[in-house]
């Protein structure tokens, strides 16, 4: 692409040169360009004479409103075609998903499964002392830990300390979940937090007497404990979720570009940027564009099921790309995605127990769309199919 | 996608185009070079608007500035155009040897500079006046100034007069072109 970029430079030059003129530098850089081959002198030579009319019959002659009207149509029927894959590529997924539990059944010691891979990576747990623990292996040893915190296996902390009446500094704790783990996290007021793979959270240990503040980044699941007294408030780089006891899905992976919240239950407050702020209801989500400080808070009707999927441990795709679909994969399994071309854009809807391999996800997504995979080593080429 | 998020392409570098405008704008030239590898009219069209449509889609890549976004299109013009002659190749109506060069970077090269070349030219004319237009079209025809001043029943000076009015409006509009020098390296 850079040799275009290149050409386009080059188109600017000769369009200066010949109505406008070339000051000395730009002259220097025509010229060198001009000397390194006959093929660039022989382009060059053949617009020292153009004909404006014919410039005129060649750009002037095509109506582009007209044209500009079969893009509208043909977009239309690109959404039409995109929907009707999808329900078609649904039923694959569906059907695929349970062939492969009975087959995997059989050979169950072979699956590399989401657990196993999460091994390998260790959760840290920051103390408000600043220190950082590893907590991915419990019982085996004894780690220290702050005061009135618990540590129980298959991935789940708890703080019990009663939140102080006091007024004084809250001290802080973070958890920091790599790629490939989820964990389970019930904070001081009895606030249960399901994080995502690859997420970070920081907490008071216990939470102070006027307000319960954490912030994230990545995904998280909350079931807030109900206290009118004191708000409870997400907040993440782009914007902050307010709530009174109620039930949500904060997501704010940067690689995907947005940051949402999707509301199960009760009533929250998402403000963002320059103060703007939007209340929404069970059923809704709130959007903000990560990208783009000028954004405005997008507000949208969800399945809200469809987006806490990943907490009971399921894949659930609803018209997602495969853009995005391989940014998840990547995620949960810990692998590094690498595509070998560029390809068009592709849509898929479809639910998938993530509890199954990586080897058998690709598979799934290989039996449906126009790419295949090969894995290496934690890391998935992505390939379009041969026809 | 929503509606409102297609109607503009936003670059990594911060500038946004409202996509609308680009498509009216820039359809025409992309016609145009396509007419450098494929006859049909029909199926070049089709080729353009489908290129449009992975544009819009936006799914597949953000791109870093308008610059990218020109390359990109300029490349995926072309490979569905070869595309499309390696498939009429089998019913023979291409011959070889032609659509053998035109597969060659040589022939893209020319191509791109050409048609990009000519489509700013035609831009730059269309935002001068009518007598500085005149003057300057009988120029592109490689005509001198004395030739200019006959045909047009004008005096030499008021042709270089016209000229220099081109200049400093072109020059406005196109800028100074060293910064951009990074690029060739």
């Amino acid at each position: 692409m850079k040799e275009i970029s290149q050409y386009l430079f080059i188109a600017k030059l000769i369009c200066k040169e010949r109505i406008a003129g070339l000051n000395d530098s730009e002259k220097k850089q025509l010229d060198s360009w001009r000397n390194e081959s006959e093929k660039r002198e022989r382009v060059f030579l053949d617009l020292q004479r153009i004909s404006t009319e014919e410039l005129e019959k060649r750009y002037d002659n095509v109506d582009v409103d007209l044209k500009w009207e079969s893009f509208k149509k043909r977009q239309q029927q690109r959404k039409r075609n995109i929907r009707m894959g999808v329900a078609v590529a649904a039923s694959i997924c569906l059907l695929i998903t349970s062939g492969l539990w009975l087959w995997l059944g059989t050979l169950g010691e072979e699956r590399v499964v989401l657990a196993e891979q999460g091994r390998q990576n260790n959760v840290c747990l920051v103390l408000s002392t600043g220190e950082m623990v590893d907590i991915s292996n419990v019982g085996q040893e004894e780690v220290k830990l702050d005061k009135g915190t618990k540590l129980y296996e298959g991935n789940r902390l708890e703080y019990v300390r009663p939140d102080s009446l006091h007024k004084k500094e809250l001290e802080f704790n973070q958890l920091i979940i790599p790629k490939g783990t989820f964990y389970h996290l019930v904070l001081s007021d009895g606030t249960k937090v399901w994080l995502n793979a690859d997420s970070k959270i920081k907490y008071p240990v216990s939470f102070g007497q006027d307000k319960r503040e954490v912030s994230l980044r990545g995904e998280g699941y909350f079931e807030v404990a109900k206290d009118s007294t004191r708000p409870f408030i997400v907040s993440t780089d782009k914007m902050d979720v307010r709530v009174l006891g109620t039930t949500f899905d904060v997501n704010t992976y940067e690689d995907e570009g947005k940051s949402f919240v999707v509301l199960v239950e009760g009533l929250v407050e998402v403000s963002a940027g320059k103060g703007e702020s939007r209340i929404i209801t069970p059923g809704y989500m709130a959007e903000v564009n990560m990208h783009d400080v000028q954004a405005k808070i997008q507000i949208s009707k969800c399945d809200p099921e469809h987006y806490i999927a990943w907490k009971n441990g399921n894949f659930s795709f609803r018209n997602a790309s495969l853009t995005e679909i391989l940014k998840r994969v990547s995620r949960y399994y810990d692998v590094t995605v690498i595509r070998e071309q560029v390809f068009e854009e592709e849509y898929y809807t479809g639910d998938v127990s993530s509890d199954v391999s990586l080897e058998s996800l690709l598979a799934v997504i290989e039996s449906s769309t126009s790419v295949s995979f090969k894995v290496e080593r934690k890391i998935v080429y992505v390939q379009k199919k041969r026809d | 996608m929503t509606e409102e998020q297609g109607e503009y392409i936003r670059f990594l570098n911060g500038e946004v185009l409202v996509f609308k405008h680009f498509f009216k704008e820039y359809f025409s030239k992309f016609f145009a070079f396509t007419s450098r590898f494929i006859d049909d009219a029909y199926v070049r069209e089709d080729i353009v608007q489908e290129t449009f449509i992975i544009v819009w889609s936006r799914h597949l890549k953000m791109f870093d500035s308008e610059v990218s976004l020109q390359a990109f299109i300029y490349r995926t013009l072309r490979n569905k155009c070869l595309d499309y002659i390696r498939h009429e190749k089998i019913k023979e109506r291409y011959s070889n040897e032609f659509s053998r060069e035109l597969e060659t970077s040589d022939y893209l090269m020319q191509a791109i500079i050409d048609e990009e070349s000519r489509f700013l030219i035609h831009k730059a004319i269309q935002s001068l006046t009518p007598q500085v237009q005149a003057v300057i079209k009988l120029h592109l025809e490689g005509k001198k100034n004395k030739e200019i001043a006959e045909e047009m029943g004008i005096s030499e000076t008021t042709v270089k007069f016209h000229k220099s009015v081109a200049y400093r409006e072109l020059n406005k509009s196109l800028g100074h072109l060293f910064l951009m020098v990074a690029m060739l390296s």
